[in-house]
């Protein structure tokens, strides 16, 4: 097989008012042709800025030093790309190397239909006549599996949900059989039941294209590389420090980066801990310290300023559970499942539409402002994101001076000691506290924001996804410290996320949500092993993963329906792999069953299988 | 420090801001020194012969008392600066208050606050500080205090905007979680993080608000005989104009020099503020 693409020694650099920054440190790789190659790096590592000098989409202030990439393109010809005048580069772009990127929604014109998109990539590079053109667009539809194709190609982006702008992304790229195409990472944006589709379709694709079309797959993540790719490389602040097949490389990692970070995957750290015999300390706490009862919350919908709207988002359905005091509860979901707004209206950020909240035998449901001061200090949640969750004009001191401060908990000088002891537990420097956000990296505003979470003594944290935004390594390192304080400041913990294998790792219970419902709730093990209900069956199966052997995946069609109009009776129905006739005419109620002990499933797929 | 000195390169290489500012700075200091450098007293009356064109005693000439211009002007700078500033601050004083509470309080308030301003908008400011001369008088202050106030739809509509966008932080949410007041919120939290904006909104005003005072001045409602400024002076210049114009023509030239460098440093000051806020972006 020849060389399709050729990168030697490239070296690329940011210029900035501060000097230049090496993003790219002597480069060098080829990808044959028909081969899928996976670039795997964290934040800053240089992957995306390798793809972008491949296909001359670097920013003003960056520039190619010195190097060379060469092409061998749809002619024959060996092409050496960084030579080419922007002219002779378009004809290159969208031909021989088009790129699929990571936000669906911002790269596409939300003016243009997403049939006329297509036709114009076509109609580029192809000489054909337009009706041609516009039977080829449909076919494309079809190949990356839209459904009513020609009714979807006059329809504009905004009407699409993400994975099918994804798909749309896919078809525009693959329009003109490139010989290569560039994935940059896309499919971190959407579900993990939408991403296991579109892996499906990329390995169909794979597997189909005549004209043999190699991939270049930019990613963090690992199982996807595992699942997708036939040869690998590691990257790590501008250079590559492994390169070779994937199962030799995820067997024999030969640089400790590339090691790292296998280890630093949940499913590894779990299997570590099984191995070291670890037995999570069995607190035989009884107390209940939070308990919900019937909880709704629905948004309405606003139609106009004086039409009044029947509609409501139903964020948050009858929802009931209880946490038990010192145990890690998981609330794992997709989008619209309502995780987010569940953990919001248990602080009370949102005020829920009914149902009970009992906090320590407190029913705070109807607590104002006033009222819930004091138990705000004994609740406290950390944020998702690392860069918005702190306020950039406070230095790192007054965002935790000033809790204290308002609930004239110390005062000062006392303060001032016990913020540095805090700040020492979460592992940050003393000089931290003079500085301000923007000078800390994701990873370590993170650990300002559990800070601060701590800083009022609370009993009871929610943590809203707190490692998502975060890189891998960083978050197995977050999560060490969440596991610490929690010991330490003996808490008890409601974790959020989407990433089950984090739960896995993570929580003592877990609770599954589906569209504002809970469909399965159980101790961890219990649920990673014994799935009862089928959406958790489909989640387990769709995570993509690195040590486990190849199972059947269970696919789960279509998109998730819109909670302003969830499905009638089951939500689950409209995409349930096997649901009895009963089911389908929405007829079952939903209600959690207790199928064993402490595992409770909804009765609608209790009684269909 | 290092992003001090990145900002001030960037105001310097740019020939207008350059200018401007050095301008601006020559403008402050004849204020405030202007007892040492006017060369003679701006109101004594018959310092020389009337009307008398601009000669190596009288830089500027003579005005129809006698008086000299150049010392006027360099006393009028007391004024021009001053009260554009006065007025601007009032205004974004006031306009900050009410847009960050109806954009953080929401709801029905935030409908009648906006519609509101809309109402006030519907005036050309110009005629709202007639009417509100026409209200309480005239004098110096009294445009001031007019001129600010015919400003604060336009500050508060822009301020409630950037405060809304504010709002929706995730870190204005961990101050409800952390049980803060309201006020301190809005405060404590929200204006300095809008503070940019204001500094440039109110720095793009001040040439606005300067011209209008001097106009106002110049219809005889603003600052009375015998204040030395410079709209007032105009005005009284007008009558002389074809054989005495540099009664006029002084006056009206620093009033252009003074709102051309504040509009020059203002564009600049807008742009650099927000290169500041892009470089410190933090990374993963």
């Amino acid at each position: 097989m020849e060389d399709l693409l050729k990168v030697s020694n490239l070296n690329t650099e940011f210029k900035s008012d501060y000097g230049s920054k090496p993003a790219l440190n002597n480069i060098s790789f080829n990808i044959k042709e028909g081969e899928v190659l996976a670039l795997v790096g964290e934040s800053g590592s240089g992957k995306t800025v390798t793809s972008l000098s491949i296909m001359g989409l670097l920013p003003n202030n960056a520039s190619v030093e010195n190097g060379e990439i060469t092409l061998l393109s749809k002619k024959n010809k060996v092409i050496n790309i960084l030579n080419l005048s922007d002219e002779k580069h378009n004809e290159i772009r969208g031909n021989d190397i088009s790129m699929v990127f990571q936000e669906p929604m911002t790269c596409l014109n939300p003016t243009m239909t997403v049939g006329e998109q297509i036709l114009e990539v076509i109609i580029r590079h192809k000489k054909i006549s337009k009706i041609n053109a516009k039977k080829e667009m449909i076919g494309l539809l079809e190949l990356v599996e839209i459904p009513d194709p020609i009714q979807r190609s006059i329809e504009y982006p905004h009407q699409l949900s993400g994975g099918m702008r994804q798909r749309i992304m896919i078809a525009i790229a693959l329009a003109c059989s490139p010989k290569l195409i560039i994935a940059d990472e896309p499919t971190s944006a959407l579900d993990v039941t939408i991403q296991a589709q579109l892996l499906e379709l990329l390995k169909k694709l794979k597997n189909s294209i005549v004209t043999k079309t190699s991939i270049l797959f930019i990613t963090h993540d690992l199982g996807i590389v595992k699942e997708l790719a036939d040869r690998v490389i590691v990257m790590y602040q501008g250079k590559i420090v492994e390169e070779g097949n994937v199962l030799d490389v995820f067997e024999n990692p030969k640089h400790s980066y590339t090691n790292n970070l296998i280890q630093s995957l949940p499913e590894f750290k779990i299997e570590k801990r099984k191995q070291k015999k670890i037995i999570k300390k069995e607190t035989n706490n009884k107390n209940i310290i939070l308990s919900i009862k019937n909880l709704y919350k629905e948004f309405p919908v606003d139609k106009g300023i004086f039409k009044q709207s029947n509609e409501s988002v139903k964020a948050v359905q009858n929802v009931s559970l209880n946490v038990r005091q010192n145990k890690i509860l998981g609330l794992v979901g997709e989008s619209g499942s309502g995780k987010s707004t569940l953990g919001k209206s248990i602080i009370k950020l949102i005020e829920p539409t009914s149902g009970e909240i009992n906090f320590k035998n407190q029913d705070i449901s109807n607590f104002n402002r006033q009222k819930m001061q004091n138990i705000r200090q004994k609740m406290q949640m950390i944020f998702q994101d690392p860069f918005a969750s702190l306020n950039p004009r406070k230095n790192i001191l007054d965002t935790l001076m000033e809790p204290i401060l308002v609930h004239k908990l110390m005062k000062k000088n006392e303060a001032t000691e016990y913020i540095k002891q805090i700040i020492h537990d979460v592992g940050l420097p003393i000089e931290s506290l003079i500085r301000f956000p923007h000078e800390f990296s994701g990873g370590q505003r993170q650990r300002i924001g559990i800070a601060r979470a701590l800083v009022l003594k609370p009993e009871f944290i929610i943590a809203d996804e707190p490692v998502s935004a975060l890189d891998v390594s960083i978050q197995a390192q977050v999560l060490n410290l969440l596991e610490t304080i929690k010991e330490t400041y003996n808490l008890t913990m409601i974790f959020i996320s989407h990433d089950l294998s984090v739960i896995e790792y993570f929580c003592d219970e877990v609770a599954v949500m589906y569209l504002g419902h809970i469909v399965e709730m159980a101790p961890v093990n219990e649920l990673f092993s014994n799935p009862k209900h089928s959406y958790t069956k489909a989640l387990l199966s769709a995570v993509p993963k690195v040590k486990a052997k190849k199972t059947n995946k269970i696919l789960i069609k279509g998109d998730i329906p819109s909670p302003i109009n969830p499905p009638s009776g089951c939500v689950f129905r409209t995409r349930c792999p096997n649901p009895t006739h009963d089911c389908k005419e929405g007829n079952i109620q939903m209600g959690l069953i207790e199928v064993s002990p402490n595992h409770w499933v909804d009765q609608c797929c209790v009684n269909c299988h | 420090m290092k992003k001090f000195k990145i900002i001030l390169k960037r105001f310097l290489l740019n020939k207008g801001s350059a200018f401007g500012g050095i301008f601006l700075v020559m403008i402050v200091f004849g204020a405030i020194f202007a007892p040492i450098i006017a060369p003679y007293d701006w109101n004594a009356v018959d310092t020389g012969p009337r009307l008398s064109a601009p000669s190596w005693e009288f830089l500027f000439g003579t005005d129809i008392h006698g008086r000299d211009v150049f010392s006027r002007i360099i006393y009028g700078a007391r004024y021009s600066l001053s009260v554009g500033v006065i007025s601007v601050l009032f205004g974004i004083i006031s306009g900050s208050i009410f847009g960050i509470t109806i954009a953080y309080i929401g709801g029905r308030v935030d409908i009648i606050g906006s519609r509101i301003i809309d109402v006030m908008f519907g005036f050309p400011s110009f005629l709202l500080s007639l009417l509100v001369v026409a209200i309480i008088g005239v004098g110096l202050w009294n445009v001031v205090f007019a001129v600010g106030l015919a400003s604060i739809p336009h500050f508060a509509r822009i301020i409630r905007s950037a405060a809304l966008q504010v709002k929706e932080q995730p870190y204005i949410e961990a101050c409800v979680s952390l049980g803060y007041g309201n006020i301190r919120i809005m405060f404590n939290h929200i204006l300095p993080n809008i503070f940019p904006i204001i500094i440039v909104i109110a720095t793009l005003d001040l040439g606005g608000a300067i011209i209008s005072i001097a106009s106002l001045s110049f219809l005889g409602l603003g600052a009375q005989p015998p204040e030395p400024e410079w709209g007032a002076m105009l005005s009284s210049g007008r009558e002389y104009m074809r054989y005495a114009p540099w009664t006029m023509i002084y006056p009206g030239l620093f009033l252009f020099l003074t709102v051309m460098s504040v509009n020059l440093l203002g564009d600049r000051l807008s742009i650099a503020l927000d290169a500041r806020q892009s470089i410190g972006k933090g990374k993963v």
